[in-house]
């Protein structure tokens, strides 16, 4: 073991001297309570990999104990894609989004950035609203249900005072982070109403439904997890000024005027300046081997009248890139009473800190100060001139902590053998902090500081009574009837301050009337922002289920929601949701067949509401503080007088505005043949959005940007498949193979006013066409003089761009209307940005104690706009001093990778922008295969373990992103921005991982 | 036992769920909606701000009143960007997202609407609320037309006709055509005029329609800003002179400079015109009208400030500035002796590229180690300026000396003699714009003076015919074309 402690650092000691302290006193304790010796440690690696659904048989021991579950189970007719626990806890995963990739089907997973503990995106089945910015991200997420209640997700709010649309103000942690993997005994996604439904409106975006272990009655019980491990520092192919000169100068010899040529940029200009044209080395500063290491400890036990969970557990992960890292510490307490017979009292308290060191991007630092700098001279790419640069660096302070507390108190009343009643209040609270200051060194001479406390809260409240009964042995009959509140609330407190005093105060303290220079810096250079959000919902539901003879199921659910997002009378949904099964196995004509073991067929088909992203629905015109101009979002007053206008950027609330709602139909066959040994799971959906708000333009002469109205359907469709065979089923040695896929296609139905098509930011939404295509001018080469540019035999006019004449030099767009000017009719929605079909082939292989599995993910059908290759060329656009474009930061001094050879070499300087990202030339097939995960595993069984009462040591290895094959000539494809767009540094690929890990039951 | 359980938990329900209506009626706390505002004197004040807020926010976009009101002139060189250099050689239609927001006139468009809302609501305000007298009424809602009709004025000068909307839009019209250009300056200044009534000459609570401090402060912090009298009628003389109508433009202007008494409009020395907290913090007597920023009030911005684009190094860290005017064209502009203005709007002489200092609010807070927030007012209408409109008016209508009087009223005050005695006609408008080209640079006139002079194939490289063919007006954006099917472009940018 020693070798695995040579990588823990110091605080792993220290934890594990507290578990030594911990485990012997359970170990005194634990002879009270006889143990019957159960080794069902290995049972659930029998389980499939792809399709199992673990099981929480422990539960069972006292009755049912919905501990970690609301009253309704998960309806057996759903669509459910659950993740295979013990595969994934041997993984160095900090956050469960990352194990659904490959794992499950349904899911489709955007990592813009391999940053340690940032958040990013999940789509179930299918983005249900048009992806314009990063906002839009937030609205498309599915529910989180944490032991039944939902995870309060960040708000996109902060957004609205930003002037860039980079991070979101604040810590822009993943909320998901906070979950020690070790505690999580099931992972489902539920995908079809069948399944979702009785989560409401919360389930609208599918619903991720997460069970962490819950305390059982039994002998004391304690296990360890440990892991440490490292990530492999990437390398790039490193460039100085050198190189970057040769690049340019080919254009400046064949397009450049004397103008331009004088332009030519300094830092390029001088190549006996050893600041850019010496070695080019930033590499060895920027990158390094980042280590990984994680330890859990958890202690459950106690009688049937009372028992308990308590665990504990630290994770951090360093991240290859510029330094950035992440940590968390967590702990929880669970504990199960039962006072009075029949009466079960449950309660769980989660609590996780998560601390986050951020990337040091020039580009990310201009939007946290909302200021743009001089950036004429790059950072050199030489590490002799970077000392200072790294220095300066330190000097910054970029604290973003998230507290994340849960706590689920649940009374379950079984008055008889039908008849239960349960009341569940749960708090769900996540607080994130952000302090950041920039030292007068890296701001021109200015200090800035800002300061951001945001908090989430939900709180939910649920009673519900059910009655059970069975007739004949044959009629199983289940109703349930409850009544649910759900409380949002969102706020956050943002402050910042420029031009602070010295590099000593780096705290946010700001002058007032009374103190006109504050502490850090002058009243009239502080901004103060607030803003506060709240969603209330209020839902009565009822279910009846009926089984006959557990083999037709059927099941209807009802369900009526009101929220506080909209007026009066449009602020309830009736929402009805049916699902039934036919378990054909069970029939007479199979339950004896040889072949057959399994044979189930599922459908549902359901409605459920939508919530509005935002609380102004009600009708009518609305008002707000919007008076600012482009750079300057936030401009609340007019010579010292407060502003409120017409919320003409807002758009114009239509009077009247209703539900947004979601119908899904779903049609699924599992089956299984030669005693489980061949599983295979099909499911067709159909999800159709209806009634989405949408802004639609308006005639800008009444001064609205838009128009917000009911009337956008969007509708998803495709169909998820899973087959999972042992093709090895001996005692000593198993193979199982399983491969899954996810395919989803997507359709813009309707927009409101009986409109056609709607053009928003360089996007072209068409009815009947797929929302999810990039919108692009369509390249057929070069113009190599003017007279090779067309003529109009009409008007005798050259072809031109948006009204400006094509010249020598130009691209050669297809002029697809044919009226010699390229514009916006002239783009053509062209290539998929979420993949055509995702999934997973997976392969374990057991032999004795020893168990090796390898997972390989892939996506096929899916395009990628190499915009950093774009950027690249369109390099005179980017030199401007005060630009956020001009940004160069130091991995800037890098070869883009992209085909250069395809590239045609247009006049950069053309006022067309001749480079512009949004053209076919830059289109790439962002195809691949991955080797996502390679782990072998040995556990340890002897007599020996026995006598000490440890039932049960292993030790692991994993290896991580080992293997990418794709066609993509530019980066990792997995590393793309949400919209499909590869910016090239911006977007850090997810490094090579190795991990050593140990697992102790005793 | 088991009835206690079941009675507690039925109480334990009780107690807990809140009534569904009450937890559903949430108030908005994110915009305010229809039903709660309007009512009371707060929401009449913020809403005749948004009147001034949105004016502004239409201005300083993209430096757009320097933009449509200067850079085509060519007296100002661009270094850099490319979108700026497109401008200044005509071309319009070229793509890039700022000349799309510069073709654009939704922001103008918002402000109006704001002021027909304003004009509309205003008036049920004091019988909602008593402690808003129908005086202030009065005074709040000649300030909202008074806005209305200068943006109208000034959109006119952009895109020549254009759509003439008067009442508060729900958001429903789908179109309306463009108006008359004459049309539509008729009514601004109908409009205009209407006003006069309810605003005082000063905000110094000696005139009825503003008694006491109005919005509790004092003359000086509504001077130059808050719309009085003297505004209306410059305004009007503007107008006019636009429409070529130059009996009125003297009537107006004679006007305004009569009733010095009361306006206490005054020349400003060449100095204090570009001294730090000179005329562009503004807020002075020379100053007619000035739409404000202001660095007490945390009304800067790094972006919609012509200084972003002058300024530079050792100013500012920069080394380039986006736009300078070159040494010839300044040798050339301020060729006469005795010119004071050289030395005081511009610096940096001996360097390749000398540097506009006109605008240059690098406030004492700002001085060292200055951020790029700037807090310059746009400057609309200034005394200089009005005697120059003046003296055009006079000169037009034949009134040779007391036009030479004005146009030297003027030019002494910034070092320069008299003009010769026997100028006239022709000449003598051709020095009137020379001298307004030189007084004005960098307040947004150039390029309307070139057009208003018919100077344009003269002074530009665009030719007579392209004038003639609508070239100095600008195109209209993609998307007011797309929404509001009545709209026709301008003949030129088809």
């Amino acid at each position: 073991m020693k070798y695995i402690y040579f990588f823990l650092p110091r605080r792993v000691y220290l934890f594990s001297a507290f578990l030594l302290v911990c485990t012997q006193a359970v170990a005194q304790r634990s002879t009270f309570y006889k143990s019957k010796s159960d080794d069902k440690t290995n049972n659930s690696t029998r389980d499939s990999i792809l399709l199992a659904r673990v099981k929480s048989d422990k539960r069972d021991s006292l009755g049912y104990i919905p501990n970690n579950e609301i009253f309704l189970r998960t309806n057996a007719n759903g669509a459910v894609s659950g993740v295979n626990m013990n595969e994934v806890t041997k993984l160095p995963y900090i956050s469960i989004d990352q194990m659904l990739i490959g794992r499950t089907t349904g899911v489709d997973v955007r990592t813009p950035s391999a940053e340690p503990g940032k958040r990013n995106s999940v789509v179930i089945r299918g983005a249900s609203s048009l992806l314009l910015g990063n906002k839009d991200i937030f609205y498309i997420q599915p529910t989180y249900i944490i032991d039944g209640v939902p995870l309060t997700n960040e708000h996109a709010f902060a957004y609205d005072i930003q002037r860039f649309d980079f991070n979101r103000n604040g810590t822009e942690t993943n909320l998901l982070g906070y979950l020690n993997m070790n505690d999580i005994e099931s992972i489902e996604v539920l995908k079809d109403f069948g399944a979702s439904a009785i989560y409401g409106p919360n389930a609208a975006n599918g619903v991720i439904k997460i069970t962490t272990k819950g305390s059982h009655p039994g002998k004391m019980n304690v296990s360890v997890n440990a892991y440490a491990g490292f990530s492999q520092k990437p390398t790039v192919d490193v460039i100085n000024a050198r190189y970057e000169s040769d690049f340019r100068l080919p254009f400046y010899r064949m397009y450049a005027d004397d103008n331009q040529w004088r332009a030519f940029p300094k830092y390029l200009a001088d190549s006996s300046q050893d600041r850019y044209y010496g070695p080019s080395n930033w590499d060895e500063l920027y990158f390094r081997n980042g280590f990984t290491n994680g330890i859990q400890a958890a202690v459950t036990g106690g009688t049937p009248m009372a028992n308990f969970r308590f665990t504990i557990g630290q994770a951090s992960e360093q991240g290859v890139y510029d330094k950035t890292g992440f940590s968390r510490y967590n702990v929880s307490f669970g504990i199960n009473i039962q006072p009075l017979k029949g009466l079960v009292f449950s309660t769980q308290v989660y609590g996780a800190s998560m601390n986050r060191k951020r990337n040091e991007f020039i580009r990310d630092r201009a939007g946290d100060e909302d200021y743009l700098f001089n950036y004429e001279a790059p950072i050199s790419p030489n590490r002799k001139y970077l000392q200072q640069y790294y220095t300066d660096l330190e000097n910054t302070v970029n604290k973003n902590r998230n507290n994340t507390a849960r706590i689920i108190s649940n009374l379950k009343y079984v008055l008889n053998d039908h008849w239960q009643w349960n009341t569940r209040f749960a708090i769900d609270y996540n607080q994130n902090f952000r302090d950041f200051f920039v030292p007068t060194s890296l701001g021109e001479g200015n200090a800035f500081v800002s300061n951001f406390d945001g908090l989430n809260r939900g709180m939910i409240l649920d009673n519900s009574i059910r009655y059970t009964n069975s007739f004949l042995n044959r009629h199983n009959l289940e109703i349930t009837a409850g009544q649910y509140n759900q409380w949002d609330k969102w706020r956050y407190d943002y402050g910042k301050a420029y031009r602070g005093s010295s590099d000593y105060v780096k705290i946010y303290v700001p002058g007032d009337d009374n103190a006109h220079t504050g502490r850090f810096a002058n009243f009239r250079l502080s901004f103060n922002t607030k803003d506060f959000t709240e969603s209330r919902l209020a839902s009565m539901y009822a279910n009846i289920g009926y089984n006959y003879n557990q083999k037709y199921f059927v099941s209807l659910y009802v369900r009526r929601d009101g929220t506080s997002y909209l007026d009066a009378d449009h602020r309830w949904l009736m929402s009805p949701t049916i699902s039934g099964a036919w378990k054909i196995s069970k029939e007479n004509f199979l339950i004896d067949n040889a072949t057959v073991s399994n044979l189930n067929l599922r459908a549902s088909y359901g409605k459920v509401g939508r919530l509005m992203m935002d609380e102004y629905y009600k009708g009518g015109p609305i008002y707000n503080v919007d008076a600012g101009w482009n750079g300057t979002p936030n401009m609340a007053t007019y010579n010292g007088f407060p502003i409120l206008n017409v919320a003409y950027g807002t758009g114009y609330v239509v009077p009247g505005t209703s539900w947004q709602y979601v119908n899904q139909a779903n049609l699924g066959i599992d089956l299984a043949l030669f005693k489980d040994r061949l599983r295979a799971s099909v499911d067709v959906y159909s999800k159709v959005d209806k009634n989405l708000v949408v802004k639609i333009p308006t005639m800008e002469e009444e001064g609205y940007t838009g128009i917000l109205k009911n009337g956008m359907s969007i509708k998803n469709y495709g169909y998820e498949f899973s087959i999972e065979g042992d093709i090895i089923r001996k005692n000593d040695v198993q193979w199982t193979a399983g491969l899954n896929v996810y395919t989803n296609q997507n359709k813009l139905m309707a927009l409101p006013d009986g409109l056609t098509e709607l053009k928003m930011n360089d996007h072209r939404f068409v009815v009947g066409l797929p929302t999810d295509r990039y919108w692009l001018l369509v390249n057929e080469g070069i113009y190599n003089s003017d007279s090779e540019v067309p003529v109009n035999p009409k008007t005798g006019k050259r072809m031109s761009y948006q009204g400006v004449e094509l010249k020598k030099g130009d691209p050669k767009w297809k002029d697809l209307n044919g009226d010699y000017n390229i514009d916006d009719q002239d783009r053509e929605l062209k290539g998929r940005l979420s993949p055509a079909a995702t999934g997973g082939f997976s392969n374990t292989v057991r032999y004795k104690n020893w168990e090796a599995s390898a997972l390989f993910t892939y996506a096929f059908g899916r395009k990628i706009i190499n915009e950093a290759l774009a950027n690249r060329f369109d390099f005179v656009n980017r030199e401007a001093s005060n630009d956020i474009k001009g940004i160069k930061e130091i991995a800037w001094w890098s070869k883009v990778e992209g085909d250069y050879s395809k590239i045609p070499m247009y006049n950069p300087w053309s006022p067309i922008a001749a480079y512009q990202p949004n053209q076919t030339l830059f289109l790439e097939n962002g195809s691949y295969v991955k080797l996502r995960s390679l782990t072998l595993a040995y556990t340890l069984h002897s007599q020996w373990m026995k006598e000490r009462h440890i039932q049960n040591i292993r030790i692991y290895a994993t290896g991580n992103n080992l293997l990418t094959i794709t066609p993509y000539k530019g980066g990792d494809p997995e590393a793309v921005s949400y919209f499909g767009y590869d910016q090239g540094y911006y977007n850090w690929a997810a490094p090579r991982s190795y991990t050593l890990g140990f697992n102790f039951q005793f | 036992m088991k009835n206690i359980v079941v009675a507690t938990l039925f109480a334990l329900l009780a107690i807990s769920t809140p009534s569904c209506k009450k937890m559903l009626d949430a108030t908005s706390h994110r915009a305010v909606t229809e039903v709660n505002m309007w009512q009371n004197k707060n929401d009449a004040r913020s809403g005749l701000s948004a009147c001034y807020g949105l004016m502004r926010a239409a201005l300083a976009n993209e430096n757009a009143y320097w933009v449509h009101g200067e850079l085509r002139g060519n007296d100002f060189t661009v270094t850099k960007r490319e979108d700026l250099k497109a401008v200044t050689a005509s071309n319009l239609n070229a793509s890039f997202t700022t000349m799309d927001q510069w073709r654009d006139w939704r922001r103008f468009y918002a402000a109006i609407a704001q002021c027909n809302t304003t004009i509309e609501k205003l008036p049920l305000i004091p019988g909602r609320d008593y402690r808003y007298s129908q005086n202030e009424m009065n005074c709040d809602r000649s300030q909202a037309i008074y806005i209305r009709s200068f943006l109208y004025y000034y959109m006119v000068r952009i895109w020549g006709d254009v759509p003439l909307v008067t009442k508060a839009g729900d958001g429903t019209t789908t179109s309306i055509a463009r108006e008359d250009w004459r049309k539509v300056l008729d009514f601004a200044a109908q409009q205009a005029l209407s006003a006069f009534d309810g605003l005082p000459w000063r905000y110094d609570g000696s005139f009825p329609e503003a008694p006491g401090q109005y919005r509790g402060q004092g003359v000086d912090h509504h001077r130059s800003i808050t719309i009085t009298k003297g505004m209306v009628y410059t305004l009007a003389a503007h107008i006019y002179a636009w429409k070529g109508d130059y009996p009125n433009t003297l009537k107006y202007a004679n006007l305004v400079v009569d009733a010095k008494s009361n306006t206490q409009y005054d020349f400003t020395n060449t100095t204090d015109v570009s001294r730090i907290d000179g005329t562009f913090r503004g807020r002075n007597n020379g100053n007619i009208f000035q739409v404000d920023m202001n660095l007490d009030h945390a009304e800067i911005s790094t972006t919609g400030q012509l200084e972003d684009w002058t300024l530079r190094e050792p100013y500012i860290p920069k080394r380039e500035s986006e736009i300078y005017v070159s040494k010839d064209s300044i040798l050339k502009i301020y060729g006469e002796a005795h010119e004071q203005r050289l030395a005081n709007w511009f610096t940096k002489m001996e360097d390749v590229y000398p540097m506009f200092y006109k605008l240059r609010q690098l406030n004492s807070d700002l001085a060292t180690n200055p951020l790029d927030f700037y807090s310059s007012a746009i400057v609309i209408f200034r005394y200089e300026e009005l005697f120059l409109l003046r003296a055009e008016a006079r000169a037009r209508q034949g009134m040779k000396d007391l036009a030479q009087a004005d146009l030297n009223a003027v030019r002494n005050k910034r070092g320069l003699r008299d003009v010769k005695v026997e100028t006239d006609g022709k000449d003598l408008i051709n020095a009137i714009f020379l001298e307004r080209r030189r007084e004005l640079i960098g307040e947004g006139w150039y390029w309307y003076d070139l057009v208003h002079f018919n100077k344009i194939a003269e002074q530009t490289p665009l030719t007579q015919e392209e004038v003639d063919k609508g070239a100095a007006l600008w195109p209209i954006s993609q998307s007011a074309l797309n929404n509001n099917r009545a709209l026709i472009q301008n003949s030129f940018w088809k």
